[in-house]
């Protein structure tokens, strides 16, 4: 072996122990990011549930028991966005209520007893009344729905508009249905009476054939296409276990850029600089420790995401056959933490300095990246400041390979990003190390 | 004296820090024969350290030369520091602490486990060697920074204060285990502010005050020219009573 990988082996053995003594270290690389990912997926999870990124739990309160709850019930299931549990008559409404306000379901919908009778009373007045050229000024059945108070404005917008559908479908259902039935005498008797009895009689004996269900057949209907990838919107899963996944990586810095300060201060760093090879091969010995440290804590991350998570009742995460890519994209967002750290640790003045900056520029891109807030819902100027993040490079990587099907050569222009970054930070310590010593 | 007679020569050495009024050292010249350990004495803020440093290729001097083995290029291999602070990784154990030092000198496999033991033994910590840094007592780290900078045999050994604030039993350690390298031809700059100490081990010495050398030479022959008995009565004539920082 060449007294070059000698040292190279020794600086990496070298780390290999210091962080295998440093508890605390270690818990900030391994314990901070699973606990923020389970965290934060659970508690987001359930915020989708409220905001109907998740299948909405529904209370169906059918005290009608006909035509007209059995025709809504089965217009809910169709639509797939709920999950619905049907209770009859021995169930209050103001139970229900009760059962919503406490979040055990996010939409209570109450069908009154006899509203099929009265729905199908009404029309029919109304029917007769116009075929007399009258109008007559009738209370419309109401069925009511109520809303678990945690849930967000789009969504009970979306659900209003939706119960509004079904209840205008139901009602040019039911008129349909009383139109082929008085329509025929309707038209004998007024041609009877314009014409005469003997034309009515002719008419009746060919009775007029009206097709209901061929007129029920819609006319009309839009397709949701998925765009760019066959996969469904992210789940609670999928955006927060690769977020809080990059997110940990870049905490990286926190020791790296501690264990620099303390060779500094303590007169390590004076030694080291007198032994030979002391510019590359200390750099190198580190990055194979902290770029393997990466990848595990990204494989660990994922780990929870497909076996831990799904125990707590989340989605599992899905990697869509992209595990050597995101591992990649784990080393590159690696490289780029080792660069911050190297900066960091040859800048600062203090351990307590370093921490401090380390702590909030990591949050500060961390938040620009897109991590708790998705960028595209971000103002437009923050779009803008948003891609000098290189946690936003790591996220946007990861997204292309998860959400939208893409492959290691699309995420190029990310992985190309974040070693700039690292090369940049590493030159610009170098310098302020060489301004220092010199 | 031949340059062949000399590891290191140093000329005209300046240095100046930003911000301050005074150079650090200012026209120095030294010379270390093979085979000697040459004293840099003076109080605090004379400029010893900034000297070692530039001797050792720590930091770059305004203007001068270092050649050492006759390279203008530091031969780092050949050279050994034990800095003034305990420049040591206190949660590693020692035994890891020399291994990795050792190493970087291109040291492994049975040479570097021979020289561990040695280096160890050399401070009397070999039954210390799996034992963490940062349990051990003031005089042993001290010892413990002696052997992590003698572990690859340095044949030009740089030592600043390498006995500050131990007892007298590992400063007797010390100091006996670096005359034992001196006699196995290790040349050494020695730099303490103990002038009893400079007499007991150095052939000659350069006192330094204000980073200038105020004297240079063999001990006895300065303390013959300067009318003094020992180097200290020699400091204080040369250097004044009053503090020098």
């Amino acid at each position: 072996m060449t007294a070059a990988l000698i040292r190279i082996w020794a600086f990496f053995l070298r780390d290999i122990h210091l962080l295998r003594r440093d508890r605390g270290g270690l818990a900030v690389l391994f314990v901070m990011p699973v606990a923020l990912v389970l965290i934060v997926c659970l508690v987001q999870d359930n915020l989708l549930k409220i905001s109907g990124g998740t299948t909405i739990k529904l209370l169906l309160v059918d005290h009608d028991n006909a035509d007209v709850s059995t025709a809504l019930r089965a217009h809910l299931e169709q639509s797939g966005a709920f999950s619905i549990s049907t209770v009859g008559r021995e169930y209050p409404l103001h139970a229900a209520r009760r059962q919503v306000a406490d979040g055990a379901f996010q939409v209570g919908v109450f069908i009154p007893a006899g509203t099929s009778n009265a729905l199908q009373q009404r029309a029919r007045q109304q029917m007769v009344a116009a075929f007399n050229g009258r109008t007559v000024a009738a209370k419309p059945v109401e069925v009511d729905y109520f809303f678990d108070p945690a849930v967000h404005g789009g969504l009970r917008a979306a659900i209003s508009a939706m119960m509004r559908q079904l209840l205008a479908g139901e009602q040019a259902r039911i008129r349909l249905r009383l139109m082929r039935q008085l329509l025929p005498a309707q038209i004998e008797r007024y041609v009877s009476e314009q014409l005469g009895p003997m034309y009515a009689q002719l008419l009746a004996s060919h009775p007029m054939p009206i097709d209901g269900a061929a007129v029920a057949a819609p006319l009309l209907r839009a397709r949701l296409h998925p765009v760019g990838s066959a996969h469904a919107m992210p789940t609670s899963v999928e955006h927060n276990v690769p977020a809080w996944s990059v997110f940990g990586v870049f905490f990286l810095v926190l020791p790296l850029a501690g264990m620099l300060l303390h060779e500094r201060d303590s007169g390590i760093f004076v030694r080291l600089r007198a032994a030979p090879g002391w510019r590359l091969e200390p750099l190198l010995g580190r990055l194979m420790v902290f770029e393997i440290i990466a990848v595990i804590q990204f494989l660990l991350m994922i780990a929870v995401g497909r076996y831990i998570l799904p125990l707590l009742g989340t989605d599992v995460f899905r990697l869509h056959g992209n595990l050597a890519a995101l591992l990649v994209v784990a080393a590159a967002a690696g490289l780029a933490a080792c660069g911050f750290g190297v900066l960091l640790g040859t800048v600062a003045r203090s351990a307590q300095q370093a921490i401090m900056i380390a702590a909030v520029s990591i949050v500060i891109a961390a938040a620009l990246g897109g991590i708790m807030v998705p960028v595209f819902m971000m103002p437009q100027l923050m779009q803008h400041i948003s891609v000098i993040s290189p946690l936003g490079w790591a996220i946007s990587a990861c997204q292309v390979l998860l959400l939208r099907g893409g492959s290691l050569c699309d995420i190029v222009p990310q992985l190309t990003a974040l070693l700039a970054c690292f090369t940049l930070c590493v030159l610009l310590a170098w310098r302020c190390a060489a301004l220092r010593h010199n | 004296m031949s340059a062949a007679a000399c590891i290191l020569t140093a000329t005209a050495l300046s240095k100046r820090y930003p911000g301050m009024d005074r150079a650090a050292v200012d026209d120095l010249d030294i010379e270390v024969r093979r085979g000697e350990i040459l004293g840099l004495l003076g109080a605090n803020g004379a400029g010893k350290t900034t000297t070692i440093a530039m001797l050792a290729a720590l930091l770059r001097p305004d203007s001068g030369t270092v050649v050492i083995n006759g390279s203008t290029s530091p031969p780092r291999a050949i050279i050994g520091l034990v800095p003034q602070e305990n420049a040591l990784y206190p949660t590693l154990t020692l035994r890891e602490n020399i291994t990795f030092f050792a190493r970087l000198y291109g040291l492994n496999g049975a040479r570097l486990v021979q020289r561990l033991q040695q280096s160890a033994a050399a401070v009397a910590l070999e039954e210390m060697l799996d034992q963490r840094v940062d349990t051990f007592s003031g005089g042993m780290k001290r010892r413990a920074n002696l052997a992590l900078g003698i572990v690859h045999q340095p044949q030009l050994l740089f030592l600043d204060e390498p006995t500050v604030g131990i007892d007298a039993q590992s400063r007797r350690l010390i100091l006996d285990h670096l005359l034992a390298l001196n006699r196995a031809g290790t040349s050494m700059v020695y730099t303490t502010h103990y002038m009893e100490e400079a007499q007991q081990l150095c052939s000659r010495v350069v006192i330094m005050d204000a980073g200038r050398a105020v004297a240079a030479g063999e001990v006895a022959p300065l303390l013959a020219r300067h009318k003094c008995t020992t180097l200290e009565e020699l400091f204080i004539t040369l250097t004044g009573r009053a503090p020098r920082d």
